[in-house]
């Protein structure tokens, strides 16, 4: 290992895990077409909560399809006018530690 | 590290086997899990080892004359053995026919030249045969009787080239496809003369001498000669 390239581990690289998932398009991984999410498709519905209930599901669903390290305590999305896309917070904690739980937020923006 | 099945060519099973790699070092973790990047690396790999892999495959059957599935490829490996392959041929049909001249004359024979035409229709399609090589016929009371003149399905074509003395390689690249390759005739005319020479089909290079009238055929690609 010559450190050139730095890697993440432990509880970065589960969040750099998660956010790859959920930022992976369905189709998009070779031979793999179910892996990813389909939350990208979804901000460009109305920006409002009905639709963040949706994201909220899909990113539930997703990471407890394909993160086993972790478990999914609680999704919260909501739709942020300003920004013109939705916050979006993950609450979960890593299975098999008894760490405390771990919080993720970002924002999920269309981009053109 | 476990022995690696280098032969897969499925995609999953090329993953398989670099996870295993991956296992028996601990230089990396978490390749095991679909969202990690490393993931994301190793199906590069994976797909960059699984497309060498099948187009090496692929390219390996072309070698050989048993698996090979391009007909290119298999007059190539004919070739290197003495083969040609067959051309296809041109349905054949005898047919008689008779021209009555309208008034007297004192012709004494007629010439069908080759690349007459005629045309023949059956179930409404229209079938083209041409005559390829002259036939002659004596005239007898003002007529002629042409039997069983040999006709072939096609058309008659003349392609011409100038012979580059210089170019000891020289190709002469027939560019249709579907000649029938047993019809083929080459003459050779000096430059300046009007009288051409034929040139002989060889099979084979035996008894060739620098003097002999002598043309080689082999098929190239998409089928021309």
């Amino acid at each position: 290992m010559t450190d050139d390239l730095l890697s993440v581990k432990d509880k970065a690289a589960i969040k750099q895990s998660i956010m790859n998932l959920l930022l992976t398009q369905k189709r998009e991984r070779l031979y793999n077409p179910d892996l990813g999410s389909s939350v990208t498709d979804m901000l460009f519905e109305p920006l409002d909560y009905a639709s963040a209930a949706i994201i909220q599901t899909e990113v539930a669903n997703v990471l407890g399809q394909y993160e086993p390290r972790i478990r999914v305590l609680d999704v919260i999305c909501t739709p942020d006018i300003r920004l013109n896309g939705f916050n979006v917070e993950v609450h979960f904690e890593i299975t098999g530690r008894n760490d405390a739980p771990q919080q993720i937020n970002f924002v999920l923006e269309r981009t053109r | 590290m476990p022995y690696a099945q280098i032969s897969n060519l499925d995609f999953k099973d090329i993953k398989t086997v670099l996870k295993e790699y991956m296992r028996s070092q601990s230089d990396f973790t978490d390749y095991d899990f679909e969202g990690s990047v490393l993931s994301n690396l190793l199906d590069v790999l994976a797909y960059n080892t699984y497309y060498t892999a099948f187009n090496t495959n692929m390219a390996v059957n072309e070698l050989f004359i048993d698996s090979a599935t391009l007909r290119d490829n298999v007059v190539s490996i004919a070739r290197q053995l003495g083969y040609r392959p067959r051309s296809v041929t041109s349905p054949t049909a005898y047919v008689s026919l008779k021209v009555d001249y309208t008034s007297s004359t004192s012709d004494t024979e007629v010439i069908l030249k080759e690349g007459t035409g005629f045309v023949a229709s059956f179930n409404n399609r229209i079938y083209q045969f041409v005559t390829p090589s002259n036939v002659t016929a004596q005239v007898v009371n003002d007529s002629a009787t042409f039997n069983n003149i040999l006709v072939r399905e096609g058309t008659f074509l003349t392609n011409t080239y100038t012979v580059n003395t210089s170019n000891k390689t020289q190709r002469f690249i027939l560019d249709n496809r579907n000649i029938d390759a047993s019809t083929i005739k080459v003459s050779v005319t000096v430059d300046g003369s009007t009288i051409s020479e034929p040139y002989l089909l060889a099979d084979n290079i035996l008894d060739i001498t620098g003097d002999s009238k002598v043309f080689c055929l082999n098929e190239i690609d998409d089928q021309r000669d």
